[in-house]
């Protein structure tokens, strides 16, 4: 009986420390995934100052073309005019 | 006795040990987010402190006191640019995130509205006609999730050279040009974006549906359904077309900044931590 009691009290701590070890595990994965982030974040800023001049932010606003939704629309008007 | 004594010590070292190792995590989690921050702080106050002692000794030259500050301006530049591309990739996964869980929600509703048009397709005699009908219905709703997708793509690249105009004002800020201007069409600009964006969420919400009469007006029934979509697709390209505008107009601004071409690209540009 006595034995037993024991041994609940040691298993609880035990679960405790194995606990504590897991939040510990964690938190450095965490900390590591924001290292990772904040690096990545670095680099894209890095990128953009590299290339903000008046021309290449022009040259590269001339390259997003909006098309027009016209040919989109072909497929379905092709159907319609088999209604 | 004695032996369950030995053990109550134990245990009780061990649940010491344990709650020591949580409250360890717990203060350290804390001290994680905080800790980049106070390293640049400390960094900050170490060149201040700096700056101040070789005013006062006269240990430093003026010229080497304005290179700290320089140094410390730049450093609180590419903080910005940093806290800035940080924000972007936060919108950007919110809208992606919004999207994605509007379509979800509608997934359901397409095709429920999908099955009352079988039924009422199931009425007409000529099966052709009603296998372009439910295909006509299909080819709307999956024409707006396409489109949308494409115009958010797009959304985002105006923005990444309006990241670019960003920097730049910054460098001719920090090199004492006037930026007034530029920094109002920044905001036109970034309003614009916001707009776009908002716009194509509400585009992602549409759900198109058809209601078919008798087999001789199908087409008529599905046109103004059709124009429907195109007009709302319309309305949110003629968005996003605006948005790229604002960020010509941000450019053009930056352009006419006196001594803007002359600008040196900041030494930091190319260095990694």
């Amino acid at each position: 009986m006595k034995n037993k009691k024991t041994l609940i009290i040691i298993l609880v701590a035990l679960i405790l420390f194995l606990a504590g070890g897991f939040v510990r595990l964690k938190n450095q994965k965490q900390l590591l995934v924001e290292e990772e982030e904040r690096k990545s974040l670095e680099q894209e800023a890095q990128q953009i100052e590299a290339t903000d001049s008046v021309a290449e932010a022009e040259a590269l606003l001339d390259q997003i073309e909006i098309e027009s939704l016209d040919d989109d629309f072909e497929v379905i008007d092709e159907d319609l005019n088999k209604l | 006795m004695k032996n369950r004594l030995i053990f109550v010590l134990l245990a009780t070292g061990l649940l010491l040990s344990a709650g020591k190792v949580v409250a360890q995590n717990k203060i350290e989690a804390g001290d994680n987010k905080a800790a980049v921050e106070t390293i640049r702080q400390e960094e900050r106050e170490e060149i201040r402190q700096e700056v101040g002692t070789a005013v006062e000794t006269g240990e430093k030259t003026r010229e080497e006191a304005r290179e700290e500050i320089r140094m410390e301006e730049r450093e609180n530049l590419k903080e910005a640019r940093v806290e800035s591309v940080r924000q972007v990739r936060q919108t950007r996964q919110e809208t992606r995130e919004n999207i994605e869980r509007i379509r979800e929600e509608n997934r359901g509703l397409i095709e429920q509205r999908r099955l009352a048009l079988k039924e009422q397709l199931g009425l007409l005699q000529n099966e052709e006609k009603a296998e372009i009908v439910e295909r006509i219905y299909d080819n709307l709703n999956r024409l707006n999730d396409q489109i949308v997708t494409r115009l958010l793509v797009k959304i985002d690249q105006i923005e990444e050279v309006l990241e670019r105009v960003k920097s730049r004002t910054d460098k001719a800020q920090e090199a004492g040009l006037d930026v007034s201007g530029v920094r109002e069409a920044i905001v036109v600009a970034e309003e614009a974006i916001e707009n776009a964006r908002a716009a194509a969420e509400t585009q992602a919400g549409n759900v198109y549906e058809i209601t078919i009469g008798d087999e001789a007006s199908l087409r008529t029934d599905i046109k103004p359904v059709r124009d429907r979509l195109q007009s709302d697709l319309e309305a949110l390209r003629q968005k996003v077309v605006l948005a790229r505008e604002a960020v010509r107009e941000a450019i053009t601004t930056l352009a006419q900044v006196r001594g803007i071409e002359g600008l040196e690209i900041s030494p930091s540009a190319g260095k990694t931590e």
